[in-house]
């Protein structure tokens, strides 16, 4: 059986449910903010964000008297704004290179290489926008979102191992782009 | 460095999150869900309609009362303030609302309905109160009357506001 969550916020859900367009607005204004975040890095367009953004409440308040508090209202709505954004991804057949399985050696870290970079939230935000599709979804679910590698491949419908490279990848390949980025800065 | 890079993100995870969810989201997220202005409208309508519904009622009340006991006695001047301050407000929402209307011709008389109908029964309240300015019940009815009033009036300008940021680009630009 299903362990139930007490959510602080049930009775706004509750009213929610019922079409209370009042607890609707509360609960949106509680979680906008952070769903837009989470649409951004996943679409890595403000455009994309904001009309997902708005699937997403849409969908999550059509759908909430299905919400058996399972869970808090917070991670049930993130898991439909996650999968709502990987749709739509999939609906424009963007590459999401998710095909490939990496050797234990790729996964090293870098460690001598990369410890001399300064690490900065908007550049490194500016990085996760220049990584490939895949790479940034795994990339955001993992070392943003809070997923594990085994929610992952549920999420995206691939292999636990399979998460596990794309993150490396990500992880190398955006550690690449800061260095570059860094390099750039000295040399200016 | 990949645990530098983890740990660095989980310290600064609120710094991730820096955008602001777009102004007009909310205002399509419930003309999807709840339909458009008549929803909003009918509300106001029948708030009108309780709120005068209520207000009978303490006619009723201080009618009865007013024969079983005597009245409490309080301040004119402080009456007079309490009008001034609410008509004042009432004035100056409603001057608002007609500046950013004009495109809702048939708000606007919605909106002057349900006024004047709760203009009406101010004139009663006054015409019970000219007995007895002390009476408590009827300044309280009052004072709801200029409130639901104001609510009628900040309804219509959320409304007329959603519909402002629903027709204006919403797009935030985003550059390191």
């Amino acid at each position: 059986m299903a362990q139930k969550i007490t959510d602080i916020h049930k009775p706004i859900i509750v009213k929610a449910a019922k079409g209370n367009a009042k607890a609707q607005r509360n609960l949106y204004e509680l979680y906008a903010k952070a769903m837009f975040n989470i649409c951004y890095r996943m679409m890595n367009s403000i455009e994309d964000a904001e009309d997902m953004l708005q699937e997403v409440f849409c969908e999550a308040f059509k759908r909430l008297d299905s919400f058996r508090f399972d869970s808090t209202f917070g991670a049930w709505i993130k898991r439909i704004c996650i999968n709502k954004c990987i749709n739509e991804l999939k609906r424009r057949k963007l590459n999401l290179e998710l095909n490939e399985e990496i050797t234990p050696d790729a996964m090293q870290d870098d460690v001598e290489e990369t410890n001399d970079i300064e690490l900065k939230v908007e550049h490194i935000k500016h990085a996760m926008g220049m990584l490939p599709h895949g790479y940034r979804i795994v990339f955001s679910l993992y070392m943003l979102e809070g997923y594990d590698h085994q929610e992952i491949a549920d999420i995206m419908q691939i292999t636990v191992s399979t998460s596990k490279s794309q993150l490396a990848r990500a992880k190398k390949k955006l550690l690449e782009i800061l260095k570059a980025g860094s390099m750039e800065l000295t040399l200016n | 460095m990949n645990n530098r890079l983890k740990d660095y993100i989980d310290h600064n995870k609120d710094a991730f999150d820096s955008l602001e969810a777009p102004a007009g989201a909310w205002a399509s997220i419930n003309e999807e869900l709840h339909g458009k202005k008549k929803i909003r409208l009918s509300i106001i309508r029948y708030g009108t309609v309780a709120i005068a519904a209520a207000l009978i009622g303490v006619f009723v009340y201080i009618g009865v009362m007013q024969q079983a006991e005597p009245v409490l006695t309080a301040e004119e001047t402080a009456m007079t303030e309490m009008e001034l301050y609410y008509i004042t407000k009432v004035n100056r929402q409603r001057e608002k609302v007609y500046q950013v209307s004009d495109k809702y011709p048939e708000l606007k008389s919605e909106m002057d309905k349900d006024l004047a109908e709760l203009d009406t029964i101010m004139i009663e309240l006054k015409r019970d109160l000219d007995d007895n300015v002390d009476n408590a019940e009827v300044v309280e009815a009052m004072i709801q009357n200029y409130r639901m009033k104001l609510t009628i009036l900040e309804d219509i300008m959320l409304f007329l506001e959603d519909q402002k940021e629903d027709n204006e680009p919403t797009h935030t630009s985003y550059a390191l």
